[in-house]
């Protein structure tokens, strides 16, 4: 393996033309060529005004020229984590020009790499100057820059080699993650090209990708993140990967358990996660074998310390020369730590940190809500859901042109600032937000909301003693399945389960049910219907029901709350 | 083909759990991601599992392929159809 060479000298050091730095679509690419392209980037940054130029690039090899031009034009790089309208307009106020390989829609400049004479006359880079800056959700979830040195860089691709250099083969790191941000740079890019391995220019985007990549590379390193982990299809013919594969690294986001016995069996081997953020670089790993709780151990030249549950760090690769506090909860362990979860609310989803905070607050400037909660529905594939409050605008909109609607009006105005995957999937709109006794929105309260069970309704009138909603009869409630088949009809515990339900969001009432009185099923409800739920306080706890529609009277009765007597 | 989209249009429903959307509402010749149906990268993950599952097939190692066969229900139907030959 060739000698480790810092990011400052890395143009400057002396090293065959004919060196092979990356791998696209198969074919080498040497340094003589690396060096041609980083020349015209250089070239044109040179003539850019300003101190800093954002950079988004699909594919690495063009991103790594692009950044080492502009580097050595004396730029600093903006890594712009997509090109969202939202992201651009806020890059607008922080660089001079973007340089990317997909059309972006900016009043920036967009530049290309000039086709210059090679000059290949590199001097070394000052490692004390401000290099990278990257986007963050801070602690309000407004994006916000946080700048890196040279030296910073360095001092964590430092950390890598020592804690992994040995453990990984020699062969070609390819990756499933963007070096876009603070994993992919190093991992994918950074430390590979430091470290003399070849990296591969092109993201395995699909599994399918990974498998065909993989099995034509001896002693490769995979770089990938939990949304590929724990989609891997086995039907493919993964032996040859297995065969050869040397190292695998998982970050962004917790590895689910189950992923690892299918990690296991496609790779035969487990990744080595790691542990960090876009502010404090990579903290911490770990490879779980059989104690699948393996404690997360501090990477070399880390410092961790644990007050309470709050971790401290302080590490050559940090910016504070103090020690820095991080959002996460966390246990210490005799080696290392365990993650807790967040003390905030910014929340992952695949990979992709989202905060909550950020999300309502975009959504109260709709000018259609009164009150909103984001919240993450703890399913098989966390989502980010919203419980919503509308305003006069917001039932128009909901009344006339329907849910769906004022759905999609509400989604297009997070997707300008919201990355897809990002965007809340599931949404309820209701009256005013459940409050437990002391006034409190519990996160229980909100996920009963999306309780399959529970239908879509909208109060129509309510006072003290009487509440009147107009409930949804949608064709895929559960309370359909095998009721049935063919010819669906709502059962008369579902009508039941719905006054209660509803009687209880409603009205304050004791703890425990006690019986049902007088309960009388009129007419049967199909599917796909709309029908008018009457609740009536008759007593402090007692409410009388009546399910009506255009039918006429479908059901009525008394239920009466409290301790069984 | 019509029958095969109409069971795709439910398979994606169901695979990626989309609320609010019933197979009538889903355009057989639409894009699925971006601006059409919105569905994202970790669909189209979710989405080849659930097509290797129900139908066996595998997608192909070119993602420029792989991107056409997702780019609607249509798409889909004829790569499926295809694909069980």
């Amino acid at each position: 393996m060739a000698e480790f060479v810092d990011l400052d000298r890395w143009m400057a050091h002396r090293r065959p033309a004919d060196a092979v730095v990356a791998l696209r679509d198969g074919a080498a690419v040497t340094f003589a060529e690396f060096a041609t392209l980083t020349a015209g980037w250089r070239a044109v940054f040179a003539e850019v005004a300003g101190a800093r130029v954002a950079l988004h690039f699909e594919d690495s090899l063009d991103f790594a020229a692009a950044l080492f031009g502009a580097w050595h034009a004396g730029k600093q790089a903006v890594l712009a984590p997509d090109l969202l309208p939202g992201t651009l307009r806020r890059l607008s106020a922080e660089v001079c020009a973007i340089a990317s390989d997909m059309p972006a829609t900016t009043d920036l400049p967009q530049v290309r790499p000039l086709a210059v004479v090679a000059n290949t006359a590199w001097l070394a880079l000052d490692q004390q100057r401000d290099a990278l800056h990257v986007f963050t959700s801070g602690s309000t979830g407004e994006p916000v820059l946080i700048g890196k040195r040279l030296a910073q860089l360095c001092a964590e691709i430092r950390a890598l080699d020592a804690a992994f250099g040995d453990r990984i083969g020699c062969g070609c790191v390819h990756a499933s993650v963007t070096h876009q941000h603070m994993y992919g740079l190093p991992f994918r890019l950074l430390w590979p090209m430091a470290s003399g391995r070849v990296f591969a220019s092109r993201r395995l985007v699909f599994p399918e990708d990974m498998q065909r990549a993989l099995a034509d590379a001896p002693g490769a390193t995979l770089v990938t993140s939990p949304a590929h982990l724990k989609r891997l299809p086995e039907q493919l013919d993964w032996a040859p990967v297995r065969a050869q594969i040397g190292a695998i690294f998982s970050s962004g986001g917790p590895l689910p358990d189950e992923a690892l016995p299918l990690c296991d069996r496609v790779f035969g081997r487990r990744p080595i996660e790691i542990y960090g953020s876009s502010e404090t670089g990579a903290v911490a790993w770990r490879q779980r074998e059989l104690d699948a709780s393996s404690p997360w151990l501090p990477l070399p030249g880390m410092t961790v310390r644990i007050y309470g549950e709050r971790l401290h760090l302080r590490a050559p690769w940090l910016r504070e020369a103090d020690e820095q506090e991080v959002a996460d909860r966390v246990a210490a362990h005799a080696q290392g730590f365990a993650l807790l979860g967040r003390a905030d609310r910014v929340v992952k989803i695949e990979e992709k940190r989202v905060s909550l905070d950020a999300i309502e607050r975009d959504l109260r400037d709709s000018g259609l809500l009164l009150d909103v909660r984001a919240l993450v529905l703890p399913d098989e594939r966390a989502r980010i859901a919203v419980v919503a409050v509308p305003d006069a605008a917001g039932w128009a909109i909901h009344d006339s042109e329907g849910r769906r609607a004022l759905v999609a009006r509400l989604r297009t105005l997070l997707a300008t600032r919201v990355e897809a995957v990002a965007l809340p999937r599931h949404w309820r709109f209701i009256w005013a937000m459940p409050a437990n006794a002391t006034g409190k929105t519990t996160s229980a309260a909100l996920q009963a909301l999306f309780d399959a069970r529970r239908p879509h309704a909208r109060l129509l009138a309510q006072d003290e003693q009487n509440a009147r909603l107009q409930v949804e009869v949608a064709a895929d409630s559960p309370f359909f399945d095998g009721h049935f088949s063919g010819s669906p009809i709502l059962p008369g515990v579902a009508q039941i389960d719905w006054a209660i339900r509803f009687a209880r969001e409603l009205f304050s009432l004791p703890e425990g049910f006690s019986r049902l009185d007088q309960i009388k099923f009129h007419d049967w409800i199909g599917a796909g219907t709309q029908i008018e739920l009457t609740l009536q306080r008759v007593a402090a706890d007692t409410v009388a029901f009546r399910i009506a529609s255009d039918v006429g009277s479908h059901a009525s009765g008394r239920l009466v709350f409290g301790a069984a007597t | 083909m019509q029958a095969l989209e109409e069971e795709i249009k439910s398979l994606i429903i169901e695979a990626l759990n989309l609320e609010d959307i019933t197979p009538a509402d889903i355009d057989a010749g639409a894009a699925l991601f971006g601006d059409g149906l919105g569905l994202d990268s970790i669909d189209a993950l979710e989405l080849g599992l659930a097509l290797q599952r129900r139908y066996g097939l595998s997608l192909s190692a070119d993602s420029a392929e792989t991107r056409r066969h997702f780019a609607s229900v249509r798409a889909l139907a004829e790569f499926v159809a295809a694909g069980r030959k």
